[in-house]
């Protein structure tokens, strides 16, 4: 029988196992959001936000070369370590260097194209450069320079349009910049001191992979080793540091406390029950971990890593199960499993109730955590309950006192200090400061720390930015919506914003402009004509000079198409604001206007949120408090739902008022110790605090169960030191995890250390307390 | 008498005639930009008046504008205008001044500006002194006596604007006299140069500030 029961379990787990090797964990920072919370960070994605990488190249000071040489090995660093990047699959797209006969030749480019690409505002201040002073100025200023020693470059520019319209459309240019400092020198993207040059690019997946973000670090790291020359130093920022930065946090912490904890947890339970057979013993249950991670597979089509190692965290509440059983069956007294049947299962009541409350979570994540603790802690149990006994061995012998023995005199010190305990509790909880920013999560690392000031300092403005992303299933009608929304930010006075409309407008705006051209000089063509004619002749120029420059006026100008000004040479302006198809899950194409966040832009752009169509709004700030605020609601409710419902349960379990008080005992000294730690230590509570506490809150119940219900039904002598083996395995296990510099996990392991900590000694001594107070020995 | 004087006239002529059209060969070309060069490096600052001829379509007549160049080795230079609208372009380093009569002021970096840095290119190309820099991406040709060089690019883009470049120098003093430059269409711009000053010591405000622009001043 014993044979065919390890036979059944062992197949269910082997298929089990055997299924998993096929699943691909999703490293998917989006799980960890709640549900309508992710189309915004899908549009942060297909923004290529989440992918960007910026590197910034300087020459290290106190070198002896001087500015030429400085130069040239900055030039020259740049455009090797450029290529080099370029050639890998790695990277989307790679920007270090612009043509800069590009450059000189845009402007001849669009000259055909200005009657389409000059708004109405343009024409009021062609009709000022019409007028005859200032029409006089400019010709006689067009003269001094065709006779100056520019006059050879800007001869046919000036001839072809002696009144600079193109400078109207070139000052888009600005926008396209916007506030950002960067210059061209050669083609190089430089800074302000001509110290820095500049090489960007974006990922072909997520930075907040790992494993793509390991990837990419080190294949720049290759390119600035092979491409870079002696005195350049290379500063990489974007979300790649930081995913590194806590990657790196969390393996080298994980590398020191998990043999650490291993050990000790293994010397700990060798000491306490004296014998080897306690480790295959406690493994039992880890068998559940391949039939949770299936089932939960079978529900959720991706499942996020972060709650699969989370879950197998929680599976380790069924270690305190297989503890009990063992004990109690290799307890020197007659063997009384069957009585160890009631406070099993109410634990396990409870202890399910508790993640069945994060089943109603917003978060995917969450809800992936708990059916998977459910399910695990479900089948650990049965494991453990069926299979444990057969192992489990002879009687073992007791060894000397243990601490479950010790008791301290006097239940009324005991009983009061409790009561201390917890009305301290009480009244620092209302002062308690919920801290959502999920930034607290971040691993600070002094070299990106100080690599993102560099790039403030250097490059940028530090603002946040408002992203409005104009999506449409082709580039032009893109630009269409991207126009509505450059003509409605400045009919509202927005005068700060990055925009690709000035020198790429939808075929809309071309033909209305066309035909505001055509109107214009409908009216005025003649008189201006005789007006230049009169006026270059008295300047010195010959009669029919601007002859091209006067048809060109009347012509009708062709539309200007945007995949013209897309071409290789100029991609690397266009494209941050440019997304062509692919990149997004709707293939469409995306263009971007990028509105430095404050109070005024804020409110300007939530009036326009909603009313032109295919225009998404996200504002990055304002998203991250909603999601901080929703977040903090919900935790709250779930957290109160789960102490209700665990007082419900052991109202309706035990029914004595009395019995109930033993039971909670715990878990009261439980939160208001995690209160009291949080109070004094001035940190405030977090996320990661809140989904422990509700942990923790599970397992100090079931501390309570296990004590009274030995207490008022004589189970045996073993329950009390099972209890504080399994506390204290609790406490090496977690408790080591407040040690860790990651913040997430000093947050998981100090919230156990202090709610464990507490509960145990009164699981141990005060419920027995209580039941027993006022009673007659 | 009669007959050896008109024989001697002739073969003076010949000579002459040898001396006045003899181009060079590579080695000829090579020659002569060396000793320009040589000389060239033995002027530190130096200024001269020019005048200036513009031959352009766009003109109803040939436009006469006169100056004065101040040029202080390796990347200083004033080209000033005097006659008829006193202007100013001043090159320091990698940085610019431009002034116009009117009093407006452009400053301008040779690093961001495209079209500024193709000007000063073409300047530096012309009056550095130093023309074997040039060779690869001109083609250049010499004549002895008098001495000229001429230059024609081959990259397209510079094709363009400039077809080609005539230079002639001073006998024996090897400065420039004057410089033709020749654009596609027929255009045309003659540079003539005259009494130059050597050596002498130029304000570095010469190269900081337009100044009065009005006046002719020549750095003393």
């Amino acid at each position: 029988m014993t044979a065919v029961k390890w036979i059944f379990f062992f197949l269910i787990s082997l298929t089990a196992f055997i299924y998993i090797l096929g699943l691909k964990p999703a490293e998917d920072a989006g799980s960890l959001l709640p549900d309508d919370s992710r189309a915004h960070m899908e549009l942060l994605e297909e923004t290529g936000l989440t992918g960007k990488i910026f590197i910034s190249l300087q020459y290290r000071e106190n070198d002896s070369a001087n500015k030429s040489e400085r130069w040239s090995a900055l030039k020259e660093s740049t455009r090797n370590i450029g290529r080099f990047l370029e050639e890998s699959p790695l990277l989307r797209t790679v920007h270090y260097q612009v043509d800069q006969q590009d450059i000189l030749r845009l402007p001849e480019r669009l000259r055909p194209h200005l009657p389409v690409l000059l708004d109405p505002k343009d024409l009021r201040e062609i009709e000022k450069r019409i007028s005859s002073p200032r029409l006089r100025e400019i010709i006689r200023e067009d003269f001094q320079k065709l006779n100056s020693p520019s006059g050879l470059a800007l001869k046919e520019k000036i001839v072809r349009d002696p009144l600079d319209f193109s400078d109207l459309v070139l000052s888009g240019m600005e926008r396209l910049r916007g506030r950002m400092k960067i210059n061209l020198r050669e083609g190089y993207f430089t800074s302000d001191d001509k110290k820095s040059t500049l090489i960007w690019g974006e990922s072909s997946r997520p930075l907040t992979n790992t494993e793509q973000a390991a990837q990419v670090r080190e294949l720049i790291d290759e390119a600035v080793q092979q491409g870079g020359q002696s005195g350049i130093k290379a500063r990489i920022s974007g979300p790649l540091p930081h995913t590194l930065a806590n990657s790196r946090a969390i393996r080298a912490d994980l590398k020191m406390l998990l043999p650490l904890a291993t050990l000790a947890l293994l010397a700990f339970l060798l000491w306490s029950t004296g014998t080897l057979r306690v480790f295959p013993v406690l493994t039992v249950p880890f068998l559940a971990a391949p039939v949770a991670i299936s089932v939960l597979s079978l529900f959720h089509d991706r499942v996020s890593v972060m709650a699969l190692g989370f879950g197998i965290v929680l599976l380790g509440l069924s270690v305190d199960f297989a503890v009990h059983i063992f004990l109690q069956h290799t307890n020197s007294e007659k063997d009384n499993l069957q009585a160890l049947k009631k406070p099993l299962l109410l634990a396990w009541t409870t202890s399910v109730s508790c993640f069945a409350v994060l089943l109603l979570s917003s978060v995917p994540a969450h809800r992936q955590m708990a059916l998977l603790a459910i399910i695990g802690i479900s089948w650990a149990l049965v494991l453990a309950w069926q299979l444990i006994p057969t192992i489990s061995g002879s009687v073992l012998p007791q060894r000397g006192r243990s601490l479950s023995l010790i008791r301290p005199r006097g239940k009324v010190i005991v009983l009061s200090a409790w009561i201390l305990l917890v009305l301290s509790g009480l009244l620092v909880w209302p002062q308690l400061h919920y801290n959502g920013d999920l930034r607290t999560f971040d691993a600070s690392d002094p070299e990106v720390e100080e690599n993102e000031n560099f790039f403030r300092e250097r490059w940028g403005s530090g603002e946040e930015m408002i992203f409005a992303a104009a999506s449409a299933s082709s580039l032009k009608k893109a630009l269409d919506i991207n126009d509505r929304l450059y003509q409605d930010l400045l009919a509202r006075g927005v005068r700060e914003f990055r925009s690709v409309a000035p020198l790429l407008p939808g075929p809309a705006r071309q033909k209305r402009n066309r035909e505001n051209w055509r109107n214009f000089w409908e009216d005025r063509s003649q008189s201006f004509r005789e007006r230049l004619t009169r006026v270059s002749v008295d300047t010195g120029f010959a009669p029919g000079a601007f002859q091209p420059f006067l048809e060109s006026l009347t012509d009708r100008a062709p539309l200007l198409q945007p995949e013209s000004l897309l071409d290789q040479g100029l991609s690397p302006l266009f494209s941050p604001l440019i997304r062509p198809p692919g990149q997004d899950k709707d293939n469409k194409w995306l263009v971007l206007t990028l509105i430095p966040e404050n109070s005024q832009t804020n409110s300007l752009v939530n009036s326009i949120r909603g009313e032109i169509d295919g225009l998404t709004i996200l504002s990055p700030q304002s998203w991250r408090q909603e999601v901080e605020d929703q977040l903090r609601r919900e935790i709250r409710q779930l957290s109160l739902l789960t102490v209700l419902i665990i007082v419900c349960l052991t109202t309706v379990l035990f029914r004595s008022f009395r019995t109930i008080a033993a039971v909670l005992a715990p878990m009261a000294s439980a939160l208001a110790t995690m209160a009291l730690f949080a109070f004094f230590s001035a940190g405030g509570i977090n996320l990661m605090h809140i989904l422990m506490a509700i942990m923790v809150m599970g397992l100090s119940v079931d501390y309570g169960i296990f004590a009274v219900c030995n207490h008022t039904d004589r189970i045996s002598p073993a329950i009390p030191r099972a209890i504080a083996i399994c506390a204290v395995s609790s406490l090496i296990g977690f408790g080591v995890l407040a040690l860790a510099r990651h913040p997430a996990l000093y947050s998981l392991g100090i919230t156990v250390l202090a709610g464990i900590g507490l509960a145990l000694p009164t699981a141990l001594w005060v419920s027995p307390a209580i039941l027993e107070a006022g009673k007659k020995r | 008498m009669h007959k050896t004087l008109l024989i001697f006239i002739i073969f003076l002529a010949l000579i002459n005639q040898a001396w006045a059209g003899t181009e060079t060969d590579g080695d000829g070309d090579r020659d002569l930009i060396a000793r320009i060069k040589a000389r060239a490096d033995q002027v530190d600052t130096f200024t001269c008046d020019f005048r200036q001829e513009r031959h352009l379509k766009v003109f109803s007549k040939t436009v006469v504008f006169k100056g004065r160049l101040l040029v202080d080795r390796p990347d200083k230079l004033r080209w000033e205008f005097t006659s008829p609208v006193p202007s100013v372009l001043i090159l320091n380093s990698n940085q610019g001044l431009r002034c116009s009569p009117e009093g407006r002021k452009r400053e301008f970096d040779l690093d961001s500006d495209p079209v500024m840095a193709q000007v000063a290119e073409q300047l530096w190309n012309w009056l550095s002194g130093n023309y074997k820099q040039l060779e690869s991406s001109y083609h250049i040709s010499s004549q002895i006596f008098p001495p000229v060089l001429t230059i024609t690019p081959e990259d397209q883009e510079t094709a363009a604007i400039i077809e080609e470049v005539r230079i002639q120098f001073k006998p024996r003093i090897l400065h420039p006299t004057s410089i033709t430059i020749l654009e596609p269409g027929g255009d045309r711009t003659r540079l003539s140069f005259s009494n130059y000053e050597l050596n002498q010591d130029l304000k570095d405000s010469l190269f900081l500030d337009c100044g009065d622009i009005s006046e002719d001043n020549d750095g003393s």
